[in-house]
């Protein structure tokens, strides 16, 4: 998985539209996908207009490492981003985050309609939610 | 019809003026590619015009007070009725009732004409192409009586094979929404009615695209909404016959809809008041009534010539792109496919920043996406308001999302 900073500095280059959807689309592919008894309604993320999975797993030092999945590349691109920054994080550390801020950092919320969609506030919602 | 780069060719707004001069009434279209007009239909000007008169110059209700313009918009009202009983074919105005849209008037039909009449394993008969809202208000009626729901494929033989003393209601849609397919509603009415079933017909998609005569047609209920032939959003229109609806219970009760009330009860006004209590969507029946003028002064032979060439033309694009599985009947203006390894909605997301109006998903009819195997599909939808360009425009954004996906 890629460290948040290798994110940023991904993110922080000046690039047109098409070349930020690549990068999520490339991005995607840092999360395994699936097996298909992972893709069960407990795992599932309601609210998004394709099928989405999250499972979190909490370590012994009381951090989370998040893995998920999603029918739909860009939605899983997106995915990749939020649990990059989540990851290794305490509940409390993963409440105070502000996703909104982050992604407008990264030049994903202005430039990228997809960003506007709601679906992306049920993600976040429920990675909150630990 | 050209084929092969002669196609690419085609000039068909050079062939086609009157497409040009239809697309220049509709405003939306200065900046926009759009190609979902089975969701909606773009409104021409005029259709804005009356609502924007309405509200600007002649606010007033209908068939309460009695000042000028109240009276001028009581008229309107009526004789808008009586354009779209024109429209359709109806026999009287009477049996035209305004409602909210398709989804209201099926919903009508279910509670008001079906609830009370269906006894236990009473039969409803529904296509497997239905829009939810041609489903759900089966599915609702059927649990709150106890009726079934039979499951049918649309093809008229396997209807004879349905059909049995207990078939009370068949439902059933004109234009499928998600492959254009258009059921012989000539044959179906036959056999309905050879088994004194009642023929409940969804016009919301092919009431756009063929002229519909629900008399000769012999269909009992007919259901369309405004915003898909150019006209407002929240306006639909319930045809019933007669002496159903005379003998159906009211839908909902409040001003206007009765004769005569007391805390003892109340006895409900004639048709087609009794189904319309309260305030109409008078803006929209007003706009409703421009656009069926509006619709009348084109020749719709030549704008469905038009219409039909503009889809040949963007299916012989479509067919050059690699993976692509069509599910739509040949020369539908409705246009549903998939890309393999492709999800709709990466399409969608990247269609849209490109500004290209289309749909993707379910369409609602998910029992049909069932059947077609699918999780969904992207659709684009053709109106002659749309133009080689639009094709072009699209082909061109769609060919950039399959690149950046692939």
């Amino acid at each position: 998985m890629l460290s948040q900073q290798t994110l940023f500095e991904l993110f922080s280059k000046q690039y047109n539209w098409q070349d930020r959807y690549r990068q999520l689309i490339a991005l995607a592919k840092q999360l395994p996908d699936f097996a298909d008894e992972k893709k069960i309604e407990a795992n599932q993320v309601y609210g998004c207009e394709n099928r989405v999975w999250l499972t979190a797993n909490k370590q012994s030092d009381n951090t989370f490492i998040f893995q998920g999945d999603s029918e739909g590349r860009i939605v899983k691109g997106l995915l990749t981003v939020l649990i990059i920054i989540a990851n290794n994080k305490t509940a409390e550390q993963i409440k105070a985050l502000d996703f909104h801020a982050i992604l407008k950092q990264l030049k994903i919320t202005d430039e990228l309609s997809q960003s506007r969609l709601q679906g992306l506030d049920k993600l976040i919602e429920r990675i909150k939610s630990q | 019809m050209v084929i092969g780069m002669g196609l690419l060719d085609l000039n068909l707004h050079n062939k086609h003026p009157l497409a040009e001069i239809f697309r220049a009434d509709f405003p939306a279209l200065d900046n926009n590619v759009y190609l979902d007009s089975a969701a909606t239909a773009l409104k021409p000007q005029t259709m804005i015009n009356a609502t924007v008169e309405y509200y600007a110059h002649h606010t007033a209700t209908a068939q309460r007070s009695l000042h000028q313009d109240a009276l001028k918009v009581t008229a309107a009202v009526d004789e808008a009725r009586q354009s779209v009983a024109d429209f359709i074919h109806s026999q009287s105005s009477h049996e035209i009732i305004w409602t909210r849209g398709t989804t209201e008037s099926i919903n009508i039909i279910a509670q008001s004409y079906a609830r009370p009449l269906l006894q236990v394993n009473d039969e409803i008969i529904v296509s497997e192409l239905e829009h939810h809202s041609n489903l759900l208000p089966w599915l609702i009626v059927a649990k709150q009586t106890g009726a079934k729901l039979i499951k049918w494929s649309a093809e008229v033989n396997e209807l004879s094979s349905l059909l049995s003393s207990k078939t009370k209601i068949v439902a059933i849609t004109q234009m499928s929404n998600v492959t254009g397919f258009c059921p012989d509603l000539a044959k179906i009415s036959q056999l309905v009615h050879q088994y004194n079933a009642i023929l409940v017909v969804d016009g919301a998609q092919g009431v756009v695209h063929q002229p519909i005569d629900v008399t000769t047609l012999n269909i009992d209920f007919y259901a369309f909404s405004a915003h898909k032939l150019y006209g407002p959003t929240g306006l639909g229109v319930l045809y019933g016959k007669q002496h159903l609806l005379e003998q159906m219970d009211v839908w909902q009760g409040g001003g206007k809809m009765l004769k005569n009330a007391s805390f003892l009860g109340f006895e409900v006004e004639e048709l087609p008041y009794k189904f319309e209590a309260g305030t109409q969507n008078i803006a929209g029946i007003l706009g409703f009534q421009a656009t069926l003028s509006w619709l009348k002064k084109w020749d719709e032979a030549q704008l469905d010539c038009y219409l039909k060439q503009l889809v040949t033309y963007a299916e012989s694009k479509l067919a050059q792109l690699k993976h692509i599985q069509f599910f739509q009947v040949k020369n539908s203006p409705i246009i549903s496919f998939t890309i393999e390894n492709i999800h709709h909605n990466d399409i969608a997301i990247l269609l849209s920043e490109q500004n290209i109006a289309i749909r993707t998903g379910e369409l609602c009819a998910k029992p049909l996406m069932d059947k077609l195997g699918c999780h969904g599909v992207i659709r684009i939808s053709l109106m002659p308001y749309n133009n080689q360009q639009d094709i072009d425009s699209f082909i061109s954004a769609l060919q950039n999302a399959i690149e950046l996906l692939t």
